[in-house]
């Protein structure tokens, strides 16, 4: 059973289906070098990662399949699904064998997964623009400095900083995704993603409690009673983004 | 009083306005400026009706001088009545904004003294959001009727979308329910919203012209593009000086770029109440069709009444009611599914319903109900039938058809296929053909199909008699 080894970056990734290709065979997985438990039926290929290999594979997915599916692998490398990267390769295998018109033979077992896997990260990529909440915290800046937790299911922090940053380029501001251990950090429009294992949040202004309280009166007051239907906000709104929401505190 | 009652009383006062769509205009977020605009919406929360939260919807003021009988803020109910300050309105909005609680604001008001004073308080604030705070996120404002052509242009320079309610379906029943408006004072603004939206549509179109015709000739980038314009004379309040036209009417995006400032670019919307008022399905459909094509809506709203307050010409007049005097929620969405059948599938009133059926079904959604009607244009086969057709089988819609004209192109589509690319089949399985075979185990008869599309349907609810009074009323139209 043949396994390539990649650094668990999507430039990692993309070089080891550069290497399938150029060595001519079929990888039986693809799986991140840290935390691999090597077993004996096992041969280990660890893949390295070349910026000249990842960006022409990269540039072939351009030039081949079109942005739209270059979007669509970005966004799926974000999934948390552990078998995401045989998804990926399998995939680019059907599109640069058969070019465009495979990327729409939708029902293909090969091309299925990702379809679903794309919908399933765009619709949290959607919630996350929605639903992240941003509060002041005490800081010296006169701009506000202001800053987001949120607990996505994939790990789409890289697919919402540009929405943010754009919007909000006249306030420096911090979205901490507290599932994958994440921070993006944003100041005039630009931004950049680190890593945040243990970090201490800062201290939230007193301020901004007043707004809270502001923003769960007119949540409240704008609710029609005669029309209360709960399936139907917790299909929108689904209960375990609520943690995070202040007009969803009692 | 202080901001948190103020924004419970006109919230609670703005609530039974459907609209609360942030779409309709894109525009980029800007260097130095708060907020952007995205065409889909974005929506922010969902209040425990389930509906979507994505504006603030709040009353500049709810001192309303009128008496509308389907109106929580007619004047003669007894309750607390208050206004927001400009600027108190604007720090809000700011505020919210900034920590992702909305989109952008949905403004509306009572008519405080008259139609001019009220709408004239809503462009102060409005000015001060745009042009103080420089606020790049979307606006919705609501025009009241009567208000004068030079208020009503301004206000339009500053939002993304402007909107008159007609509130009633036809002009009996507004003379009859809200005696301080009629229908001119309706339309009269509406074509007036309709006229400027193509006219800045107009100077945007040569204004874009212009500037590529100079790019051309001078080979101009679009930095020094933009030099030249700061030159030619602007309004004084203007951070850069562009070509604006004057204080209110311009909004600081659009003055950075120098582009003449636009006329509620995410178009015209407005709202009718359902129930409140005798006319059927048909008549109301046939209105909204007259104010898509006369109006360029880009949407009609339907609120379904819901009473406030006791009031007996309400009572009397709504046939179709449930006990209590409200209106049930699913003749709003069967109006609102024939609405997008209208917009997005080349459907025409005339093919939904007859004066002779004038209500739409509250067990079969207007597709299949138009389907069932028409079977014989089915059962149609999913591998040859053009685009056309297949969107007008229940359960395909623009999106679905659309895929399955491009996986076929791979291969013929079975049922199996078609459940992968996520069609309804619960719907579409009566009405299709694939590979030529019938769906197993289905009988192609009109007895069948409708038991099969409603047995979940009439589950779901008792099915108690909706259609009480259907009293041929007399054809009450507007135009």
């Amino acid at each position: 059973m043949l396994i390539y080894t990649y650094d668990n970056s999507l430039e990692g990734l993309l070089c080891c289906i550069f290497e399938a290709y150029t060595r001519k065979e079929q990888p039986d997985n693809i799986a991140c070098e840290q935390g691999l438990q090597y077993q004996l039926e096992q041969v280990l290929y660890p893949v390295v990662t070349t910026d000249e290999h990842w960006q022409r594979v990269r540039n072939g997915i351009h030039k081949k399949l079109g942005r739209l599916a270059w979007q669509k692998i970005r966004a799926c490398y974000c999934a948390t699904d552990a078998d995401k990267e045989m998804l990926i390769y399998r995939y680019l295998r059907q599109g640069f064998a058969r070019g465009r018109v495979a990327l729409d033979d939708i029902s293909h077992p090969d091309i299925l997964p990702i379809e679903e896997l794309y919908r399933s990260v765009g619709m949290e990529q959607q919630r996350m623009i929605m639903f992240a909440r941003f509060a002041k915290i005490e800081s010296g800046d006169p701009r506000g400095i202001y800053c987001a937790t949120i607990n996505p299911k994939h790990s789409v922090l890289p697919l919402v900083m540009d929405h943010f940053s754009a919007r909000f380029n006249v306030q420096p501001f911090v979205v901490y995704d507290e599932v994958h251990q994440l921070a993006g950090l944003s100041e005039n429009g630009q931004w950049i993603l680190s890593s945040a294992e243990d970090i201490q949040l800062p201290k939230i202004s007193s301020d901004d409690e007043e707004y809270q309280n502001l923003w769960k009166s007119f949540y409240d007051a704008v609710c029609i009673p005669e029309r209360i239907n709960e399936k139907r906000r917790q299909a929108f709104m689904p209960k375990r983004l609520w943690k995070h929401l202040p007009e969803m505190r009692p | 009083m202080n901001t948190e009652q103020k924004l419970e009383i006109l919230t609670g006062a703005a609530k039974y306005d459907a609209a609360c769509t942030s779409s309709g205009v894109n525009r980029s977020a800007l260097p130095g400026l708060l907020g952007n605009a995205c065409s889909g919406g974005i929506c922010h929360s969902f209040s425990a009706d389930g509906r979507c939260i994505a504006l603030l919807k709040v009353l500049m003021s709810n001192d309303c001088t009128y008496n509308c009988a389907y109106c929580t803020n007619r004047i003669s109910k007894d309750q607390p009545r208050t206004s927001f300050e400009p600027r108190e309105l604007a720090d809000l909005v700011i505020e919210f904004y900034r920590r992702n609680y909305i989109e952008g604001l949905f403004l509306s008001s009572g008519v405080v003294v008259n139609p001019d004073y009220a709408t004239a308080r809503m462009v102060a604030a409005l000015s001060i959001l745009r042009n103080d705070y420089g606020f790049n996120g979307y606006i919705h404002a609501k025009g009241i009727p009567g208000t004068s052509p030079e208020i009503v242009s301004q206000l339009g320079h500053l939002v993304d979308r402007l909107s008159i309610n007609i509130e009633l379906p036809s002009s009996t029943s507004l003379n009859q329910l809200a005696p301080d408006k009629n229908p001119s004072s309706i339309f009269a603004p509406m074509s007036q919203i309709r006229d400027s939206i193509g006219e800045s549509r107009q100077n945007l179109l040569e204004w874009k012209n212009r500037r590529e015709s100079r790019k051309d000739s001078l080979s101009l980038s679009r930095k020094d593009d933009s030099l030249a314009l700061k030159l030619a004379a602007g309004c004084s309040t203007c951070e850069v000086q562009g070509t604006c036209t004057g204080l209110d009417d311009c909004m600081p995006a659009q003055r950075k770029l120098g582009r003449p400032s636009r006329f509620a670019p995410a178009g015209q919307a407005t709202q009718m109440i359902i129930g409140a008022s005798p006319e059927n399905d048909y008549q109301i459909l046939k209105t909204s069709a007259n104010l898509y094509a006369q109006f360029n809506m880009k949407r009609v709203f339907y609120s379904a009444y819901v009473p406030v307050g006791d009031n007996q010409i309400i009572q009397r007049n709504s046939s179709l009611a449930e006990s209590d005097g409200s209106v049930p929620l699913v003749r709003e969405h069967r109006l609102y599914q024939s609405d997008w059948l209208l917009r997005f599938y080349n459907f025409s009133v005339d093919e939904l319903l007859s004066p002779e059926a004038p209500h739409l079904d509250p067990l079969l959604d207007p597709k299949c109900l138009w389907a069932l009607r028409n079977l014989d244009r089915f059962p149609l086969e999913v591998n040859r039938a053009s685009a056309d057709e297949l969107i007008r089988v229940p359960g395909i819609g623009p999106t679905g058809a659309q895929k399955i004209v491009r996986a076929r192109r791979s291969g013929a589509l079975d049922f199996d296929a078609l459940a992968a690319l996520r069609i309804v089949l619960k719907r579409a399985q009566w009405f299709i053909t694939a590979k030529g075979k019938y769906r197993d185990g289905l009988k192609f008869e009109h007895q069948a199909i409708y038991q099969g599309l409603t047995s979940d349907e009439a589950r779901k609810r008792s099915f108690r008699e909706v259609r009480k009074l259907e009293q041929a009323s007399k054809q009450l139209v507007l135009f």
